[in-house]
């Protein structure tokens, strides 16, 4: 019986936003038109043709065959042009450049590379980017690719000899490559560690980060709808008619959840439309970090609405914390160009949560394992929120 | 079915219920009288299980409010004051809804609503949005809602507020359609008319306490008021007729009341025939003629000292 009331309550609210044909329009048609235009003004590199390709300077310190055939077979790339420059340099220069704005990007070749593949090592190549353009970000994923494809290859043909190629090595040194492309992010930033260097376009953020706004920016409008249920008496008739106050609960959290994971499925799939737009290898991160910020959501629209008594306040409340959680949560724009501190007030925040585990998922290829601090908060937030729904949804409703 | 004994609940320092008892038999309709704010809507909520007692116990099918909630709930019908009606969705959706909700599926479920459609006379509006009902749609639409699972008693509150007579009157219909059906009904309303019209016995509420309770005939016997003949004659000679009147049987007094003639007297139809003797004899004629009759308004009027609608 329980379970048959919660199904009606869900089927309610599905027939209550189907029944407003403009809720379609405001679910799906606003987010991807803004992830599309807000996406372009992030930057693209898809768009961009080869002639815009930032330039990658090559200071080759070791001068040797294998460095040749590694610069050799980094070329025709429409992401970067490779520049080889006059002089060796030294990696202090590389880096002074880049780090002065005159250079983008410069990809240092140490004078032991040679000998470290030859014995065995790892190679360690440094490559510097000015991390204020998006572009030099772009090439430094590309670059770290190539350079992995290359070593994988190289050691493949290297292990069989000459005409054959040996899988098994091949695949070893994929998962675990010898030249390492160690890099650096300079310019304003300088972080390091950045996701955000790991993500070569603007869709990549606007993508999931307007998802989660929208999709929680719904579900917080429909704090009104809540009030009018208890203003107009079919909260009443509701209570009446379900078995008990818990089940109410359960039905009301459920019925918004499920239609925010629905909404949120087609923008994500929308989004794989969308250049350069790829959620990593991780499906199992991505439908845990939707469904938990879904039910984060759900259950603060159904908390919010316990403390609104006219449709007035419900307005007031939706609007405000979705747009505190938006701005302040990195949805808006990246949390990784705004202040520490604001950083940190970020991760306060179920959307700053959300949206690092996604810059972790697109920008770094992290899933479950290493994005399990933030998937825990979530949990948490979700817990707490559940119980204080519960417990006020009871005292108005007993 | 309906057992309530000093109920009680107060709310902060106010006392919105405060010691009231009355019972409803199977099959009746029972009417709570009273002005807004009097405890009505209180009283059936505490009955409806969707507020607690502060004190005093009270039972609805044999089942206590206090301890029988759910099982209570499922046998009982709620139609609130307000148009408890989701007005984006249509007539049937809104039944079908409440419907699953009380556990009907399938071809029950539909065979349900449509006899409920049917019965309010809204079958042809069934797949519109209720947004575009009138108000006297959605009142019978309101009340369908709270029949559907077919419980064994229905609470109504105040369901006319709001409408116009005609619709009124469809309503009043369709609620003495479904009591001939078996259905006990405790009905509350501050339309006098209403409760004289429909109720079989009436308790009037004032202040949270019930100041009367009985069927409507007892309670105006109770008050010891007596009908009135109100006239005008088309000559003036209704001093030749107070002189009269005063003498006839059954008369307490005749003359000039508030500038309209009136001979009080204990049964008003006696008079107006020994009136009609005096006229033919005298070969007079009358203007105008109305028989009071002691009222549910005069009732209230006597027990709290003022008007149902001040």
């Amino acid at each position: 019986m329980t379970s048959a009331v919660i199904r009606t309550l869900v089927l309610l609210h599905v027939r209550k936003i189907l029944a407003e044909k403009s809720n379609l329009f405001w679910m799906f048609g606003m987010p991807i038109m803004f992830t599309v235009l807000m996406g372009m003004m992030f930057g693209t590199t898809s768009s961009s043709g080869p002639s815009e390709a930032p330039e990658v300077t090559v200071y080759d310190a070791s001068r040797s065959a294998a460095s040749g055939d590694l610069i050799a077979s980094l070329g025709g790339r429409e992401q970067y042009r490779i520049v080889v420059a006059d002089t060796v340099g030294s990696e202090d220069l590389a880096r002074q450049l880049v780090d002065d704005g005159r250079r983008t990007a410069a990809l240092w070749i140490p004078a032991a590379f040679d000998d470290s593949l030859t014995a065995g090592r790892p190679a360690p190549l440094r490559f510097f980017f000015d991390s204020d353009r998006a572009s030099a970000q772009t090439s430094r994923t590309a670059l770290a690719e190539a350079v992995r494809r290359l070593d994988a290859i190289q050691g493949g043909r290297h292990a069989a000899g000459a005409g054959e190629f040996d899988q098994a090595v091949f695949d070893s040194l994929w998962a675990e490559p010898r030249v390492v492309l160690a890099a650096t992010t300079l310019g304003r930033q300088q972080q390091e560690e950045s996701a955000l260097a790991g993500m070569s376009s603007g869709f990549q953020h606007t993508g999931p980060s307007y998802t989660l706004m929208f999709v929680m920016m719904f579900m917080l409008m429909s704090v009104r709808d809540i009030v009018l249920e208890r203003r107009a008496g079919t909260l009443t008739r509701l209570r009446l008619g379900a078995a008990s106050s818990t089940t109410l609960a359960a039905g009301l959290f459920l019925g918004p959840l499920l239609v925010g994971l629905a909404q949120a499925a087609v923008l994500l799939g929308f989004n794989t439309l969308l250049p350069s737009m790829d959620y990593g290898d991780s499906v199992a991160t991505l439908i845990v970090v939707m469904v938990l910020f879904t039910g984060v959501s759900s259950a603060l629209a159904l908390v919010a609405a316990t403390f609104c008594r006219t449709t007035g306040q419900a307005d007031g409340m939706g609007m405000t914390v979705s747009m505190l959680m938006a701005s302040l949560g990195g949805l808006w724009w990246p949390l990784e160009i705004v202040p520490g501190f604001m950083k940190q007030l970020a991760l306060m925040l179920p959307s700053g949560r959300a949206i690092t585990v996604f810059h972790n998922m697109i920008g770094r290829g992290w899933g479950l394992t290493e994005n399990a601090p933030h998937l825990l908060w979530l949990v948490g937030a979700l817990l707490i929120l559940m119980v204080l729904a519960r417990v006020r949804l009871r005292r108005l409703i007993a | 079915m309906i057992q309530v004994h000093e109920l009680g609940k107060r709310f902060g320092d106010v006392k919105a219920v405060d010691g009231v008892s009355f019972t409803v038999a199977a099959g009746e309709i029972f009417g709570l009288l009273g002005p807004n704010g009097a405890g009505k809507t209180t009283t059936i909520s505490i009955l409806a299980t969707l507020l607690p007692p502060d004190s005093g116990r009270a039972s609805v099918c044999g089942l206590d409010v206090t301890t029988d909630g759910e099982a209570i709930r499922r046998r009982i019908g709620v139609v609130p004051q307000e148009m408890a009606l989701y007005e984006e969705l249509t007539a049937e959706q809104n039944l079908d809804v409440f419907g699953r909700l009380y556990g009907l599926k399938g071809d029950q479920l539909k065979r349900r609503v449509a006899e409920l459609l049917e019965l309010s006379e809204l079958t042809e509006h069934a797949r519109r949005p209720v947004k575009g009902f009138s108000g006297g749609m959605k009142r019978r639409l309101n009340i369908m809602m709270g029949l559907v699972h077919a419980p064994d008693v229905l609470f109504l509150d105040e369901p006319t507020v709001g409408i116009d007579a005609q619709a009124r009157t469809r309503i009043l219909d369709l609620i003495r359609g479904m009591n001939e059906q078996g259905l006990t009904v405790l009905y509350t309303t501050h339309y006098l008319e209403e409760a004289e019209q429909l109720c079989d016995r009436i308790g009037v509420i004032d202040h949270g306490r019930l100041a009367a309770l009985g069927d409507k005939e007892q309670l105006i016997h109770e008050i010891g008021e007596s009908d009135a003949v109100r006239l005008l004659l088309a000559t003036d000679r209704h001093a030749d007729l107070a002189a009269d009147a005063a003498r006839w049987p059954g008369v307490s007094w005749a003359g000039f009341r508030r500038g309209k003639f009136e001979i009080q007297c204990d049964d008003g139809a006696p008079v107006v025939a020994r009136l009609q003797t005096w006229l033919t004899e005298d070969g007079l004629e009358l203007d105008q003629l109305e028989v009071i009759r002691p009222n549910l308004e005069s009732l209230y009027l006597k027990i709290t000292g003022r008007a149902l609608r001040e």
